[in-house]
C-alpha cells in the first residue's frame, strides 16, 4: 500500500486498520438500527424503549474509537499539510518523527487515563440496561493502545527507510469537515 | 490572557508544522497543563472522563447518521431525478442553469451536512450540465462553489449540531434557525446569477410542457421527502434530531437498494466506509476538544475575554460585526467544524455575558466560517473544485469572488435584523 507520494506504508499496519474499520462499520450499521427501532417502536408500536439512547452513545464511542484508530494507521486524520509538503524530503523524515513521539505521548495520556478509570469507574453503571462503565473506556484504552502500535510501526518504518507518509490531508481528502 | 496567547500559540505552531488537528489540540493541553502546573500534574483519569463525555452522548449521534444519508443520496440516482425536477422548474429563467444550480443546493441542503457532500455530490452533475450547455466555465465553477455554502446552513449541518453540543443550545433550534438563512442566501445568489446572465449573455433552458414538468415532479418526490422527513419531523416533535437523521439514514438506503435499486451492495459498504473514516475522524477531535473546553474554563480564558469586550463597551451588533469578522479570518485557514469545536468554548461566555441569542450567534458562526470554504488558501471547496474540472487553483478563487458579495450582504442582513434567524425557533416553541 503507497501513499500518492509513492512511499510504502507497513502491511501489517494496513490489514490492523482494515479489521478495526470494518468491525466499526458494523458497528455504525448497529447504531443506526438501535435508533431506527426506537423510533419506530414508538411512534408506530406505542412502545419506550428506554436502552436505545445508551446502546447508541455506547456503539457511537466504541464505533469512533475503532475508527480513529483505523484512521491513525491509514494516516488519515486531517492534517493541514500546506506547508510540510513543501518541506525538503530529509526535513519532513524528522518533522514525522517528532509528530509521531509527540502523538505517543497524547495517546499514552489518554490509554493510562482510560486504562485507570476503567477501575476507578468498575461500580459504576448506566441508568438504563446497568452496564458498567469499564466498557466504555475499555474502548478508549483499545483505540489508543491500537493507535500506539500503528505509531511505532510508523516509527520504525521512517527511520529504517527514511520516507515520510503524509496521509489524507486538508487537500487531498474525500470527506473533509467544511 | 497568556494562557489565551500559549493555547493559541502553541495550537498554529503544530497546525502549521503538519500535526494532525486532533494531536495539535491534545498536545496543546498537555503543553498548558505542564506550564501550569508540572508534568506531574496532568490530570490523566480527567483526560479520558472529559473524552469519553464527549462520545459517549446522544446529540452528536446525529453526525454520523447525516452523513450516511447524504453519501446514500450520492450514491444512486437521487440527485440526478433533483436536478432534472430543478432543470424543469427554474431551468427556463434566463441564467438557467445557474438557478438550477442554486435550486438543486437548496433541495440538497435538506439532506446532506456538509459543503464538501454538495460539491462532490450534485455538484458534479451541475457542472457537466454546464459544461454540456456551453456556460462558461468561470461562471460554472463560480456559482457551484458558492451555492455549496448553503448545505453548512440549512438543516440538517453537521457544524450546528457540534455548536449545539458545545453550547447547550437545543439543536432543533439551530435547525430551525438555518431554513430563512439559507432561503435568503439561495435567492441572494440566483439575482446574482440573473444579472451576470445579462452581462454574459446566458439563455435559459427550453421551457418543458407543465405535464412532462409534473412528471419529473413525480419522479423527484421519493428523494424529495428526505427534507421534509428531517424538517418535517423535528418541527412536528416526532424526532429529535439524532432520530431524524437515523429514519434519513433507513429512508435514503431503502430508497436506492429497495425503490430504485440504483445502489449495488458494495456502493452500500462503500458509503458507510466514508461515513465511518470521516465521522470517526471528526468525531475524535471532538472527543479531543472537549478536554480542550474544560481547561479553556479552568484557566478562565472565556472569562477573561468575556470581561476584556465588556470593557470595550460595544453594543450588540458592533460586538457581533467584532466576532464575525474574526471568524471570516479564522475560516480563510481552518475548517468549519474544526473552528466551531475550538472557538465555540472561547467565546461562548462573551455571547451570553453580552445578552446575545446564542442560537442567533450558531447560525452566523456557521455560515461566516463556511465563507472560508470558498476562500484561500484552505478553502476545501476550492480544492475538490480544482479536481473536478482541472481547473488552476488561482482561477477557481477569481471565479468564485462575484459570489462572494451576495453572501457577505445576506450575512449583514441576518445581523442587522436577527429575527430572519429567530422566527423559524420561537414559532417552533
Amino acid at each position: 500500500m503507497s501513499d500518492a507520494d509513492g512511499h510504502r506504508r507497513p502491511s501489517l499496519v494496513m490489514r490492523g486498520a482494515g479489521i478495526l474499520e470494518s468491525v466499526a462499520m458494523v458497528l455504525m450499521v448497529a447504531l443506526v438500527l438501535s435508533i431506527f427501532y426506537s423510533v419506530v417502536a414508538r411512534e408506530v408500536f406505542k412502545l419506550s424503549v428506554p436502552w436505545a439512547e445508551e446502546v447508541a452513545a455506547g456503539l457511537l464511542a466504541w464505533s469512533v474509537m475503532l475508527g480513529a484508530a483505523a484512521a491513525w494507521g491509514q494516516r488519515r486524520h486531517i492534517v493541514i499539510d500546506v506547508l510540510l509538503r513543501r518541506i525538503a524530503l530529509g526535513a519532513r523524515v524528522w518533522i514525522s518523527v517528532l509528530i509521531e513521539c509527540g502523538a505517543l505521548l497524547l495517546f499514552y495520556v489518554i490509554a493510562r487515563g482510560a486504562y485507570l478509570m476503567m477501575f476507578a469507574s468498575a461500580n459504576n453503571t448506566t441508568t438504563a440496561l446497568g452496564i458498567s462503565f469499564t466498557w466504555l473506556y475499555l474502548a478508549l484504552l483499545i483505540g489508543t493502545v491500537a493507535m500506539i502500535l500503528f505509531s511505532l510501526a510508523y516509527l520504525v518504518s521512517l527511520i529504517r527507510n527514511g520516507k515520510a507518509v503524509i496521509g489524507q490531508t486538508e487537500t487531498k481528502s474525500e470527506w473533509t469537515t467544511s | 490572557m497568556d494562557y489565551l496567547l500559549i493555547f493559541l500559540g502553541v495550537m498554529i505552531f503544530l497546525f502549521a508544522v503538519g500535526v494532525p488537528v486532533a494531536i495539535s489540540i491534545g498536545l496543546t493541553c498537555l503543553v498548558v497543563l505542564v506550564v501550569q502546573g508540572g508534568i506531574e500534574k496532568i490530570p490523566e483519569e480527567l483526560f479520558a472522563m472529559q473524552m469519553l463525555s464527549g462520545m459517549n452522548n446522544f446529540p452528536i449521534i446525529a453526525v454520523p447518521f447525516f452523513i450516511l444519508a447524504a453519501s446514500l443520496m450520492n450514491t444512486g440516482s437521487s440527485n440526478a431525478r433533483l436536478f432534472n425536477f430543478a432543470t424543469a422548474l427554474v431551468g427556463p429563467i434566463r441564467g438557467g442553469l445557474g438557478h438550477v444550480n442554486v435550486l438543486a443546493s437548496v433541495i440538497f441542503a435538506g439532506m446532506s451536512a456538509t459543503a464538501v457532500a454538495d460539491v462532490a455530490g450534485i455538484g458534479q452533475l451541475e457542472l457537466k450540465a454546464m459544461k454540456e450547455r456551453g456556460y462558461p466555465q468561470r461562471f460554472s465553477v463560480g456559482i457551484t462553489g458558492a451555492a455549496s455554502i448553503i448545505s453548512p446552513v440549512i438543516p440538517p449541518s453537521v457544524a450546528l449540531v457540534v455548536y449545539g453540543w458545545l453550547s447547550g443550545t437545543s439543536i432543533a433550534a439551530l435547525f430551525m434557525a438555518g431554513v430563512i438563512p439559507g432561503i435568503i442566501l439561495a435567492v441572494g445568489l440566483s439575482l446574482t446569477v440573473l444579472v451576470t446572465s445579462y452581462w454574459l449573455d446566458l439563455p435559459g433552458t427550453q421551457r418543458v410542457p407543465g405535464g412532462e414538468v409534473f412528471g419529473l415532479f413525480l419522479q423527484a418526490i421519493p428523494p424529495l421527502m428526505t427534507p421534509f422527513i428531517i424538517i418535517g419531523g423535528i418541527w412536528s416533535g416526532i424526532f429529535t434530531p439524532t432520530e431524524a437523521g437515523a429514519v434519513a439514514c433507513i429512508y435514503a438506503f431503502l430508497l436506492g437498494a429497495v425503490i430504485y435499486r440504483d445502489v449495488t451492495l458494495a456502493e452500500f459498504v462503500e458509503a458507510l466506509r466514508r461515513t465511518v473514516r470521516f465521522t470517526s475522524v471528526i468525531l475524535f477531535i471532538i472527543a479531543i476538544a472537549t478536554f480542550y473546553g474544560w481547561l479553556l474554563v479552568r484557566v478562565r480564558i472565556p472569562q477573561e475575554l468575556a470581561m476584556a469586550l465588556l470593557d470595550l463597551n460595544l453594543g450588540e451588533t458592533q460586538a457581533i460585526l467584532l466576532i464575525l469578522l474574526f471568524f471570516l479570518v479564522i475560516g480563510c485557514f481552518m475548517s468549519v467544524v474544526e473552528a466551531v469545536l475550538i472557538f465555540t468554548p472561547i467565546f461562548m461566555l462573551t455571547i451570553q455575558s453580552l445578552g446575545i441569542d446564542p442560537v442567533w450567534f450558531g447560525v452566523l458562526m456557521v455560515m461566516t466560517l463556511s465563507v472560508g470554504v470558498i476562500t484561500p488558501p484552505f478553502g476545501n471547496v476550492l480544492f475538490v473544485l480544482t479536481e473536478l474540472t482541472g481547473m488552476p487553483f488561482e482561477k477557481v478563487v477569481v471565479a468564485i469572488l462575484p459570489f462572494l458579495v451576495p453572501i457577505l450582504l445576506t450575512l449583514l442582513l441576518l445581523v442587522f435584523v436577527p429575527s430572519l434567524v429567530t422566527f423559524l425557533p420561537d414559532v417552533m416553541h
